[in-house]
């Protein structure tokens, strides 16, 4: 799975089809914290991902 | 940065599926377990908007409501939201304020999105600057006093934003807290051990010397809000405010996000204890009597008011708000 976090860097993670969330867990990063769109679309950080799942997470900032 | 406007789709999915009419599912409702489409999101975060406004008497008829809009993610949400509700009130309407501090590379992006959004929906917009009403800009106000920021921040911000509604002849001032913020503004009173603060509301309980202050999102999550935007197509991925790290609400965030994800609907229930805390003190000594400032007149629960208080930290008169 290609990751890229809120600041536009990029993470290869190849774990083999796991919950989005898990994933996030182990990278230090909070669910509850991030927006995460695969292929535009948003999706649930419970949604399964695979290796070829090209993943963005949007950062949810603090401030109204 | 360059803001970005991203039109968001559904597109199929292997699952998870909405709980509700079984079409890809894009969000997650920890608490409950349930998934929700992108249709189902929008409309229960509008209904529950609704709902709240609605048990509560946030906006009742003839009111013309304030709006705080800082141009980022929930300000927008809200006046979009209220921009759907409040026609179905009688003789209810908005305005748009935007308080400009003068934050230099956070607040320009932040306005200029304000600007076009309420322009947008066609709603009265105002702007207010601290430059103009407190004689500096928040940059300038602050140097020396960083790790104060925030505070001095409300302070005037509370300040240029009533005084602005006042002006505008507003019943209501409404602001984008979500229920992240009040979660985390309850533990941040327990850890201050602030029980006044968290036995007296500051919103709606005016005692009609303030024009109330009310808070429509106080049940939506802010990564529900920051879904229903990109749902709706008008999510922008803005800065956060220079200052955020000097306060203690960063450390409390952090520390309810970690909460919220092993024990789902802890800011939920955070909520609820305070409403219950609000019941049993209400009208004890305890919860604060409301005086008139000394020196500017304005209704406070001490001698001074929080922003004649300031200025005398300061050590020197800021200039009233000039309209």
């Amino acid at each position: 799975m290609r990751l890229i976090l809120p600041d536009r860097t990029e993470r290869v993670i190849t774990t083999g089809p796991a919950p989005l969330a898990c994933l996030l867990l182990i990278e230090g990063i909070n669910p509850v914290g991030v927006i995460a769109l695969r292929d535009g679309a948003l999706i649930p950080e419970d949604t399964l991902v695979r290796d070829d799942d090209v993943i963005r997470l949007i950062r949810i900032a603090h401030g109204g | 940065m360059v803001a970005e406007e991203m039109n968001i789709s559904t597109n199929r999915q292997e699952g998870p599926w909405c709980s509700r009419c079984g079409e890809p599912a894009v969000f997650l409702e920890r608490q409950t377990g349930r998934h929700l489409c992108g249709n189902h999101l929008i409309e229960e975060v509008e209904e529950r908007v609704r709902k709240t406004i609605h048990d509560r008497d946030l906006i009742v008829p003839g009111n013309t409501v304030a709006v705080g809009l800082s141009g980022g993610k929930d300000s927008t949400a809200l006046l979009l939201i209220l921009s759907r509700i409040v026609p179905a009130i009688r003789d209810a309407r908005l305005v748009a304020i935007t308080v400009d501090e003068g934050i230099a590379g956070y607040r320009e992006e932040t306005i200029l999105s304000a600007d076009r959004f309420a322009r947008r929906l066609g709603i009265e917009h105002h702007h207010v600057v601290f430059r103009n009403l407190f004689g500096n800009t928040l940059d300038a106000l602050l140097i020396g006093r960083e790790e104060r920021s925030c505070t001095v921040c409300g302070i005037l911000r509370k300040k240029a934003l009533s005084d602005a509604a006042a002006a505008l002849g507003a019943t209501r001032i409404a602001t984008g807290h979500n229920l992240d913020d009040e979660a985390q503004s309850v533990l941040m009173n327990m850890l201050r051990g602030d029980l006044v603060r968290l036995a007296r509301d500051s919103s709606t309980a005016s005692s009609g010397r303030f024009i109330p202050r009310i808070k429509p999102l106080m049940f939506v999550a802010e990564k529900e809000i920051a879904a229903y935007l990109l749902l709706r197509g008008v999510w922008q991925d803005l800065p956060e405010c220079p200052y955020a790290h000097y306060a203690l609400r960063q450390d409390a965030r952090a520390m309810l996000a970690m909460l919220e994800y092993h024990y789902p609907g802890t800011m939920l229930r955070l909520m609820e204890s305070r409403e219950a805390i609000e019941a049993v003190c209400a009208g004890a000594p305890a919860a604060g009597q409301l005086q008139n400032c000394r020196e500017c007149g304005d209704p406070c629960s001490g001698d001074l008011c929080q922003f004649c208080r300031l200025c005398r930290e300061l050590g020197r008169p800021l200039s009233g708000p000039k309209h």
